[in-house]
């Protein structure tokens, strides 16, 4: 069902104006809050504000982002440099006829 | 025959955000425009973007040479496969990463709009980025080649990152649009691709020859004797001559398809942002930097 068509779930006498993203429920203009870039109703706000921060510090958390980032980047490296490495593998295995072209009818 | 409804799909089809809704990309700009589009992008574009783009490339081709030349005929070559391995991955992010400064100054031309300046953060945000994604590309694109289906979208999201990722937005946002500009018009990507490889096997076989003949017609006109004239034949299918070839094919034919992903994402994204028309609106730069002026949405 359309917003248009909907009533304030605490004002019924109201049209609703919003739809809360957190409970789904219509509310009208006055119900809601812009919080945290969402329009909130005033109960998920409520719990939203009640939700207890990370006990990590700002300086923790950019610790453990940086040092999570730096582990994708290193494994990322070492994808790279196992594949060169397996080639590098391949070519030193690989039968001297066939490198230096004596396979073709010339000298090794 | 009636028309067969298909509720599971089409269930699934109304639940896909409208960002990825194929329905939502358009129709896609001919294959053989947008690589003009690209031939001619290259030739607008400022010395800078193809210096960045020499800086990185040639130090990685010259080391790929070295690599294989060294790992196919030094004997004692398997000591030090593993610092000679090392040494090449750093050449490869290295390329990458003044590639990806390249096809970000290509993006701009594009967009008529001058290129943000290059700052040591930037410099290093793009590196940090490219660094921890193209190196993936060495494995995730020869397997996705081999699965065949997945490859137009492995090819044209790693190129379409090379073009984002230059350190001027979050590497999330920079992945969203390198994947959603990678999801879109998979019918022209795999037709490009084919074209490209219809037109490698050419390229490649005049690198082949040119690295054949050069030794012969410098002992014809100089008399310069070497492996060549010795023994041409060894001389034309070793694997170092082969390799050679393919670097310089390589070279010749890697601009063109990294102009084309960055035409492609420019075509792409103009369809949402209008990014085309404000160029036009916006007053227009010279003749010269109007690569994608055919065509547009």
């Amino acid at each position: 069902m359309t917003l248009s068509v909907q009533r304030c779930a605490l004002h019924p006498a109201r049209e609703a104006a919003a739809r809360c993203p957190a409970c789904g429920g219509f509310f009208c203009r006055e119900c809601v809050t812009e919080h945290d870039g969402r329009v909130l109703c005033s109960s998920c706000l409520r719990a939203a504000a009640k939700r207890p921060e990370s006990k990590a510090g700002p300086w923790m958390r950019r610790l453990a982002g940086a040092s999570g980032r730096a582990l994708v980047l290193l494994a990322s490296f070492l994808v790279a440099w196992l594949a060169f490495f397996a080639l590098g593998q391949f070519l030193v295995r690989g039968p001297s006829v066939v490198h230096s072209g004596a396979m073709w009818g010339g000298k090794k | 025959m009636p028309s067969v409804a298909l509720p599971a799909m089409s269930a699934r089809r109304r639940r896909r955000p409208a960002e990825l809704d194929p329905d939502n990309f358009g129709a896609a700009p001919p294959v053989l425009a947008t690589i003009e589009e690209g031939a001619h992008l290259l030739r607008a574009a400022p010395t800078r973007g193809w210096a960045f783009y020499a800086l990185g490339t040639v130090p990685f081709v010259l080391g790929f040479l070295w690599f294989w030349a060294d790992m196919s005929r030094n004997v004692n070559a398997a000591d030090h496969v593993v610092e000679a391995s090392l040494g090449l991955a750093l050449l490869f992010v290295w390329m990458k990463a003044w590639q990806a400064a390249a096809a970000s100054e290509w993006l701009h031309v594009c967009a008529g709009a001058p290129a943000p300046p290059w700052t040591w953060r930037r410099a290093m945000r793009t590196l940090a980025f490219q660094a921890r994604w193209q190196p993936l590309k060495v494995v995730l694109l020869p397997l996705a080649g081999l699965l065949n289906l997945p490859f137009a979208f492995a090819a044209a999201f790693f190129h379409h990152l090379s073009a984002v990722g230059d350190g001027t937005q979050p590497p999330a946002e920079a992945t969203r649009r390198a994947r959603l500009a990678a999801r879109a018009w998979t019918g022209q990507n795999f037709r490009s691709l084919g074209l490209v490889a219809l037109l490698s096997a050419p390229v490649f076989l005049n690198m082949f020859l040119v690295c054949g003949l050069v030794p012969i017609l410098a002992d014809s006109f100089l008399g310069t004797q070497g492996e060549a004239t010795r023994n041409a034949a060894a001389y034309f299918f070793n694997t170092t001559t082969l390799a050679a070839a393919l670097a310089l094919a390589h070279l010749v034919l890697h601009p063109l398809t990294t102009a084309f992903y960055v035409m492609r994402l420019f075509r792409f994204e103009s369809r949402r942002d209008g990014r085309d028309l404000l160029r036009v609106v916006g007053g227009e730069p010279s003749e010269a930097r109007q690569p994608g002026r055919a065509g547009q949405s």
